[in-house]
């Protein structure tokens, strides 16, 4: 217990800290209220609660993609919820001798048996930590500069190894002051007390009271220094868990052209309110950029710089923005660079990985669609695209007259004859007009015709998804084309869709239902799945060597599918299947999502050439795919690196219809 | 600097052309209508040099039936300042019927550059540019591939037979634009919403009889397969003598 006078220095210092740390946590409350409010992320709270906890306790957000790193990170944060308590009996210990917030049962000695053996683990995770960020120095969290800044970590690692020393010193002197009996519990505790024997009493009782002091300044000092760096995850983390989105990774929202005339995101308060959280929240940990097709290819984007940047952009303003004024200062150039939006392939790695469930891809987008549709500025190779997605409905601006000459000598019936069907087959653009997808079209047709599948395509009446417009920002090309679309199918009746794209898969399914169209939509892969195991298909296996798979972003992160692709592969193959190192929802993307297949790849390597490189080190003699994009992205790579004699590519359509008996 | 941009809507390079009935005309349904490609590069001269400082107003004049409306809308979203449509009762009609329609137009308005495309890619005539200098009694320098303007002249580099020529003249002047002048923007799609909403001034052309008249129209000779001479290193001088003597290239 203190005396009067360090009673009312404490509870002067803790009103000081904790007033501080609630005024910047209330700051940042209001900078997330001032962004665009369309997103609602409370529906099912019990659900969300669940999560949060699970994943939280358990720690796996940390572990799950680094096990070593998140252990140690488990440690720290096990010894921060026992220490909570202990806390609260430090603080309370001041004005109430004895005091203990369990009470002084069995519960309470084996919470504190709990708190001595959590400080040495929390020691070790701190001692691990300062190591790997202070002498490691791995990419992840060292990269890119100056954004990451090792000050703040170097303050935070010293706190807690502070708090756990100071804590364990004072316990020590307690012991020696007052006896064991006080420390049955105590082992490590108890340990520590020997060191201290030899001291005279009074100079106990002024290192007892030096380490209380320092301990609970710490915890001060920590709660005043928390919202001003990355280590606001702490509570912004959990909460963003809770808000994080139910829908496919990379879906995107609708804009709404008659009720709003500013689109996207050209100032930090036009982002959605859930996008500002996700700057809070961020980490800086780098499991995104360690995954980013982009940053692993040395694009200049990484996802956690977005991240960071936006989040200092928005501090910056928050004078401006709290006041209720516009910020100062546009987004783009001085915040964030053109080449940095404009290399997202939105393959969904980054938010697959992220511990605390940020939404990189809709905030990247954002700035993309202010970029196209209310500054004009976007990378000049996606004009003939968007002409093309608007006068012929397909990027390549091919004749859309032609839209089902791949079809010409074959079998294929048409929704316009038959006017229903089981199935309408999608074919897309890149099947209707690619002389790589076209095959894969070919392909898929003798297999439904082979298995006697009801179905039908749309032919000249079919449109581009609009799915590169959509990623590449330009909203309002993607509307033309899905409203289009969705007209089109309201005059037939069909059971379920069926694609060969995995791109057109997605936003027929997910997307589609902003303008109206709900639909079943199912993968390629899915139906021959389906129709092997179902013996509609007779498939034999051939002897061409292993194969590998490659998943596609749209198709395995966003979708989960998985398992079909390889089924449909599996019955192929007499010399089976061998994984890549990355692969299903670690897959690395081949570089074309996110309307970057139009778009010119000049800086750094090539995303496909390490693509290619992962497929060639699992031996196999083919790369079997389940998208025409990324198709062309392996055809293409396989032959600038000269590898044509090692690796061959083809769509699970075309092996299956090689292997059909 | 006052700019006038002339602009014609024609048919989608990549369309599906099919004869009518009649034989002397294309039919125009399942036709995707786009602004003629080189009239574009008039469009985007003409916002360049606003954007630069050196014009106060850009305005584009299209001539045809009502459906050429939507062009003059793309010039709107491109950011031309004002467009009129010169509304033709016949779907075609000649290039001098075309160019006096324009230039009975332009007489009465104050410009100091007209601007517009070498040709219009679906009849091909590149005759307007010539005779609306003519009509309007003013300089025409034709297949501009470079342009500066300085409010009382310019400076215009132009594609001649294997080279190319500076040439200057005084304003007001007519200039017929070539691929290679500028890469055309794709409009913002705020300005494609204004665009929308952008009520077009439509004025009935008075248009005299056309002097040519087009008698019968026909698809050009399939194109017949390629050839193959053989395989390997023997092939070649099969291949030298046939690219020699019959396609004449060597």
């Amino acid at each position: 217990m203190l005396n009067l006078v360090g009673q009312i220095v404490l509870v002067l210092c803790i009103l000081a800290a904790t007033g501080f740390f609630a005024f910047e946590v209330w700051k940042r409350t209001r900078l997330v209220k001032t962004g665009r409010r369309d997103v609602i992320r409370t529906d099912k709270p019990m659900l969300r609660l669940g999560f949060v906890i699970c994943r939280v306790i358990s720690q796996l957000c940390s572990i799950k993609d680094r096990p070593v790193v998140g252990v140690m990170h488990a440690f720290v944060f096990w010894g921060f919820v026992f220490f909570a308590v202990a806390t609260i009996n430090h603080v309370a210990g001041a004005f109430s001798q004895g005091f203990s917030l369990w009470g002084h049962g069995t519960f309470n000695d084996l919470w504190f048996l709990g708190v001595d053996i959590v400080a040495v683990f929390c020691i070790i995770g701190t001692i691990y930590l300062a190591v790997r960020r202070f002498i490691v120095k791995p990419v992840a969290i060292t990269k890119p500069m100056p954004i990451s800044r090792s000050p703040q970590s170097a303050i935070v690692l010293s706190l807690i190894f502070g708090l756990m020393v100071t804590y364990l010193l004072n316990q020590g002197g307690e012991i020696v002051l007052k006896g064991e009996a006080f420390a049955r519990w105590m082992p490590v505790s108890q340990a520590v007390a020997p060191l201290l024997a030899g001291l005279s009493t009074g100079a106990l009782e002024l290192l007892n009271s030096v380490m209380w002091w320092a301990h609970i300044l710490m915890v001060l000092v920590f709660l005043v220094f928390i919202p001003h760096s990355k280590h606001f995850h702490l509570v912004a983390g959990p909460v963003n868990m809770f808000l994080r989105s139910h829908e496919p990774i990379g879906t995107l929202k609708k804009i709404d052209f008659e009720k709003t005339e500013e689109f996207g995101a050209t100032t930090v308060n036009q982002f959605q309110w859930k996008s500002i959280m996700d700057f809070f929240s961020c980490v800086d940990c780098g499991r995104c950029q360690d995954v980013c097709p982009a940053f692993q290819s040395d694009k200049a984007l990484s996802p956690k710089v977005i991240m960071m940047s936006l989040r200092k952009h928005i501090l910056h303003e928050s004078g401006n923005l709290l006041k209720g004024e516009a910020p100062s200062e546009p987004i783009m150039e001085a915040w964030i660079k053109d080449d940095e939006i404009w290399a997202c392939t939105t393959c969904g790695a980054c938010m697959e990985a992220c511990p605390v469930c940020n939404e990189h891809i809709p905030t990247i987008i954002e700035m993309r669609r202010a970029r196209m549709m209310m500054e004009n500025k976007f990378p000049q190779e996606l004009n003939p695209a968007f002409k093309g997605l608007e006068t012929n409905s397909n990027p390549w601006n091919m004749g859309s007259s032609a839209r089902a000459e791949w079809a010409q000598d074959l079998n294929v019936p048409r929704m316009a004859e038959k006017q229903q069907a089981e199935y309408l087959w999608f074919v897309g653009c890149a099947g209707c007009f690619d002389d790589r997808g076209k095959d894969i079209s070919r392909a898929f047709a003798k297999i439904l015709n082979a298995a006697g599948v009801d179905y039908a395509i749309l032919g000249e009446e079919e449109g581009c998804c609009g799915d590169p417009a959509r990623r590449a920002g330009n909203e309002y090309l993607f509307q033309m084309n899905a409203e289009q679309n969705v007209t089109t199918m309201q005059q037939y009746k069909f059971k379920k869709i069926v694609t060969c794209c995995p791109h057109g898969m997605h936003i027929l399914k997910n997307e589609y239902g902003q303008f109206g169209g709900n639909y079943e939509v199912i993968h390629h892969s899915q139906l021959i799945a389906e129709l092997i195991s179902a013996g509609k298909l007779k498939v034999e296996s051939n002897g061409t060597g292993k194969i590998t798979y490659h998943d596609s972003c749209y198709l395995g992160r966003y979708n989960h599918i998985y398992n079909e692709p390889r089924q449909a592969l599996q019955a192929t193959s007499k010399d089976g299947l061998v994984e890549m190192a990355r692969a299903k929802n670690k897959s690395f993307c081949c570089g074309a999502g996110g309307g970057r297949m139009f778009m010119e790849e000049t800086a750094g390597t090539r995303i496909n050439h390490i693509r290619v490189q992962d497929a060639l080190n699992t031996g196999a003699a083919t790369v079997g795919v389940a998208c025409p994009f990324c198709k062309s992205m392996f055809d293409d790579g396989i032959k600038e690196k000269g590898l044509e004699d090692k690796l061959k590519v083809l769509d699970i359509a075309q092996i299956v219809a090689n292997s059909l008996r | 600097m006052k700019i006038i941009v002339c602009v014609k809507q024609v048919p989608d390079t990549e369309a599906n052309i099919k004869i009518g009935a009649d034989n002397k005309s294309i039919v125009e349904a399942g036709i995707k209508f786009i602004i003629n490609p080189f009239d574009e590069f008039a469009i985007e001269e003409a916002i360049k040099i606003k954007e630069a400082g050196k014009a106060e107003s850009v305005i584009a004049i299209g001539w045809g039936p009502e459906r050429s409306q939507e062009v003059l809308r793309t010039a709107v979203a491109m950011g031309v300042d004002d467009v009129v449509l010169l509304k033709t009762d016949a779907v075609s009609i000649d290039s001098y019927t075309a160019a006096k329609i324009l230039a009975a137009k332009i007489k009465t308005m104050s410009y100091d550059l007209i601007l517009t495309g070498k040709e219009t890619i679906d009849d091909g005539n590149m005759q307007i540019g010539p005779m609306l200098g003519e009509l309007l009694n003013i300089p025409c320098v034709t297949l501009v591939t470079k342009l500066d303007v300085d409010g009382a002249n310019l400076s215009a580099k132009r594609e001649i037979e294997g080279g190319y020529e500076v040439v200057e003249t005084a304003c007001p002047a007519i200039v017929t634009c070539q691929k290679g002048l500028n890469e055309p923007r794709y409009p913002s799609i705020r300005g494609v919403m204004l665009a929308k909403k952008k009520v077009v001034a439509v004025e009935p052309a008075a248009a005299e009889a056309d002097q040519i008249t087009v008698t019968t129209m026909a698809y050009p000779a399939a194109r017949s397969g390629g050839k193959v001479v053989g395989q390997g290193a023997e092939a070649v001088p099969a291949l030298v003598k046939l690219l020699h003597e019959e396609a004449r290239v060597l």
